[in-house]
């Protein structure tokens, strides 16, 4: 039933299923994009894949976005894979599953689009788009800068328009946010100078008292020692806070440092009023020294840190807007990121692995350049893809251009030629898309007929619409569904209940709506009712010996009773019955025409021996009797007789009438049958008396023969 | 010489005609009984039972015959009514009856009707 079913309404959604999304329409339908992109006519996938293979070899481009594009192709347009999934709510394409949330949403966002009209605010916005993209193709000159910063501006009026959905707000302050942080990277690079600096010269310090100390440790040796020389902390610890200040990149800070450079000779100790380089001012300066380095790394990382993490968000913001399939977007956020970053940076550091699947080889270098090769392809793919649209509209191709329509809906939802579709031809879409849905909903319920009408009116619409294929269906499944039925009462017939009631389900499930079912539906409780109503009559008429009655309603008794083991054969036995008496009336009604009132008698008499109650008979019998009133009398005599044991007396009646009516069947059969009795009975009395005295009696009658 | 009287000389022939009288009256021996009511017995034969008459009748048709005990035979009465008349005669009669002979039967009416033939002579 179930494949029965599917056979009726599969081609209806082999078509339909765009609206529902769960068929292969689309990536069947696919390649006469691809053949279309690759300015081929032919439809198939393979075709398709030829058709690019013999472009590219006869272009050369043997190179990888070449490759790419062949690979893209294939993936986009296999003829094996499902682009729609409407149980998870994804769209495939170029491979990769985009999420577009609950179908019925992406469903409800279709239809909204054919019914959506046109608005100057669209013509508005794509101006701003367009110049946008206008502005960062000249980054090249003088005005690169100047162009840019007005495209980054145009970017939060573009943001204004609904269309837009916040992209061009997500890009703009991506660009922002990468300048800040640039701003902050320059800062940090000041400040690595300056500590740049402050180490060299810590290092001259170091250098110098290490060889001071290294100089006079030699020659004043004992003068060192006699003298006492004592470490003055003072004078180190009045140095030190100015020196580990060197972090801070301030003027002021660099003020306070100049005396501390410039007093050099101040930091050694006077010795014998000799200048003097004592161990521990050496082992401060080495300790402020590696102070700065840790201070210079610090700084150095944090400017990669900043860097990277600049980096990093914009290229999650542009494989964001590519994977929601805003293409226009995307290649405006790689320009700018272009823009900003220089070409080290231009290796995508995320998305990679989503990115990739896009792409025909994993090992490839994920650039941002391959995000906008992506994007333009796609955009060039929706530009193709609606020029089929217009062109299968045109030839009255609608379901054709409906499906080519829907398929790039999916993937172009936000792109201009999506966008700029007129909106007569998507009020038409829109009628026929509305149509084969509610044919679609109607086959589910399986309502046949209105099925039938839908389709004959969606059939004057779209010329592709394949009508015929979807009528043969239903009529096969119409027919499929009556044939079962006529089964499941030729079951019923049969007294086969449970094979009817199977029958009756296949037909239902076949087609619930079907008209017979529901006149066999009533034929069944009527048959159901005048079962019960004839079981009470019959046994009432039985019980009264009226066979007269149930034999003229034999026909309603026949039906209802057909399955009654018990009243059935006594109704067929009741039936040969009553029609052998209604021969026997019949032959009576003959003979009395023909003056045989005997005949017409008897023939009554053997209709009543059938029908002792019947009132037809005994009517006749009661009319007739009087012209047979001494025959009838000397039968019933000769019955009454026979009845009570009387043979001889019977016999006796029976001659009579006999003698009233020499060709009565009634008194030769009656005599034959009496005559045979009577004899039997005086057999056995002669059995039983005494053999003896019979014998002698015999032999007494023997010797008296002539005296009789 | 003695004389004889007329009456002794006809003495011989009065025991004559006295054996003759005897016999004859031997050979009709049946002819004294009832003549049998043919309309009384059809209109109720249970009251005739046990009696015994004499009929006159012509054959009519044998109706059943079983051997070794006897006959049925229909008889029509003569001198009476038209009617036909069912009786018994027994195998031990040894009497060979044809349609449309004529006979006169000393008959009894046994239970249940039965007119049973104890004597029949050919008319």
């Amino acid at each position: 039933m179930r494949s029965l079913r599917f056979l009726a309404l599969l081609s209806l959604f082999t078509f339909a299923s765009f609206a529902q999304g769960t068929d292969e329409a689309a990536p069947a339908a696919a390649p006469a994009k691809a053949a279309a992109k690759s300015a081929s006519s032919t439809a198939s996938g393979s075709a398709t894949r030829s058709a690019a293979e013999s472009a590219l070899n006869v272009l050369g481009t043997g190179n990888i976005e070449s490759n790419t594009l062949l690979s893209i192709i294939n993936k986009a347009f296999d003829t094996d894979s499902d682009a729609f999934n409407p149980e998870d709510g994804t769209v495939s394409w170029k491979g990769h599953t985009y999420n577009i949330g609950q179908f019925r949403v992406f469903r409800a966002r279709f239809e909204r689009y054919l019914g959506q009209p046109e608005s100057i605010d669209q013509d508005v916005y794509r101006a701003i788009v367009n110049e946008v993209f206008s502005l960062l193709s000249t980054r090249g000159g003088e005005a690169a800068a100047d162009n840019t910063r007005k495209a980054w501006q145009l970017l939060y009026r573009a943001s204004e328009y609904e269309s837009d959905g916040g992209a061009s707000l997500a890009i703009a302050n991506q660009v922002f946010n990468a300048w800040r942080i640039r701003d902050e990277k320059e800062a940090i690079g000041v400040t690595q100078s300056e500590l740049g600096r402050i180490r060299r010269q810590q290092q001259s310090a170091v250098a110098y008292t290490g060889d001071l100390i290294a100089k006079e440790g030699a020659s004043s040796a004992s003068n060192a020692v006699s003298n006492g020389a004592s470490f003055m902390p003072g004078t180190v610890a009045a140095t030190s806070p100015s020196n580990t200040t060197t972090g801070n990149s301030t003027g002021n800070n660099r003020a306070n440092q100049n005396p501390q450079i410039n007093n050099r000779p101040s930091a050694t100790t006077e010795i014998g009023g000799s200048p003097t380089a004592g161990p521990v001012s050496q082992f401060f300066r080495a300790r402020e020294l590696a102070e700065t380095e840790a201070k210079l790394k610090a700084a150095e990382a944090s400017a990669m840190l900043t860097g990277v993490q600049a980096k990093l968000q914009f290229q999650t913001a542009i494989v964001n807007l590519f994977l929601q399939r805003r293409f226009q977007h995307c290649l405006i956020a790689a320009s700018f990121y272009r823009y900003i970053f220089k070409g080290s940076a231009q290796t995508l550091e995320v998305g990679k692995k989503e990115v990739a699947s896009f792409l025909p080889s994993s090992d490839m270098a994920i650039t941002v350049e391959s995000l906008e090769f992506l994007s333009r392809e796609a955009m060039n793919e929706t530009e193709a893809s609606m020029q089929g649209v217009r062109a299968s509209y045109a030839d009255g191709q609608l379901v054709g251009a409906l499906e080519r329509l829907q398929e790039t809906f999916f993937i172009g939802e936000f792109l201009p030629p999506v966008a700029q579709f007129e909106r007569e031809k998507k009020q038409v879409l829109l009628n026929l898309y509305k149509q084969v849905d509610e044919a679609r909903k109607l086959a589910d319920l399986k309502d046949y007929d209105a099925v039938d009408k839908l389709v004959a009116e969606i059939g004057l619409t779209a010329k592709d619409f394949r009508t015929s294929e979807v009528t043969s269906a239903l009529r096969a499944a119409q027919r499929m569904s009556t044939l079962s039925l006529y089964g499941a009462q030729q079951a019923a017939a049969t007294g086969d209940y449970a094979r009817a009631q199977e029958g009756v389900q296949r037909a239902a499930g076949l087609w619930p709506l079907n008209p017979a079912l529901k006149t066999y539906t009533e034929n069944m409780a009527q048959q159901v009712d005048l079962g019960s109503q004839a079981a009470v009559l019959f046994d009432d008429a039985f019980k009264r010996g009226d066979l007269r009655r149930i034999y003229d309603q034999r026909s309603e008794l026949a039906i209802a009773l057909l399955s009654d083991a018990v009243r059935g054969p006594q109704l067929k036995e009741i039936i040969e019955r009553i029609s052998r008496v209604e021969i026997y009336l019949a032959q009576a009604k003959e003979l009395v025409a023909q003056n045989n009132a005997f005949a017409a008698w008897e023939a009554l008499d053997a209709a009543s021996a059938l029908t002792p109650n019947d009132v037809s008979v005994n009517q006749r019998r009661a009319d007739l009797a009087p012209r047979v009133a001494a025959f009838v009398g000397r039968v019933d005599s000769a019955k009454r007789q026979e009845e009570s044991g009387n043979q001889a007396a019977a016999l006796t009646q029976y001659l009579a009438a006999q003698g009233l009516y020499p060709a009565s069947s009634l008194a030769r059969t009656g005599i034959a049958r009496v005559s045979g009795a009577l004899l039997d009975e005086l057999a056995s009395a002669a059995a039983a008396t005494n053999a003896p005295e019979a014998t002698a009696r015999s032999a007494t009658k023997a010797a008296k023969p002539d005296s009789e | 010489m003695r004389r004889y009287p007329f009456h002794a000389a006809l003495r011989p022939l009065v025991y004559c005609l006295s054996l003759s009288l005897a016999l004859f009256a031997a050979g009709c021996a049946r002819q004294t009984g009832e003549p049998f009511p043919v309309a009384a017995y059809q209109n109720a034969p249970d009251n005739l039972q046990g009696n015994r008459y004499t009929l006159d009748a012509e054959i009519d048709a044998q109706l059943e015959w079983r051997e070794g005990t006897g006959r049925l035979i229909a008889v029509r009465p003569l001198g009476t009514e038209p009617a036909r008349l069912p009786v018994f005669i027994a195998d031990s009669l040894g009497a060979n009856l044809m349609v449309a002979q004529r006979y006169r039967l000393e008959l009894t009416v046994r239970r249940g009707g039965l007119l049973y033939v104890n004597a029949l002579r050919k008319l």
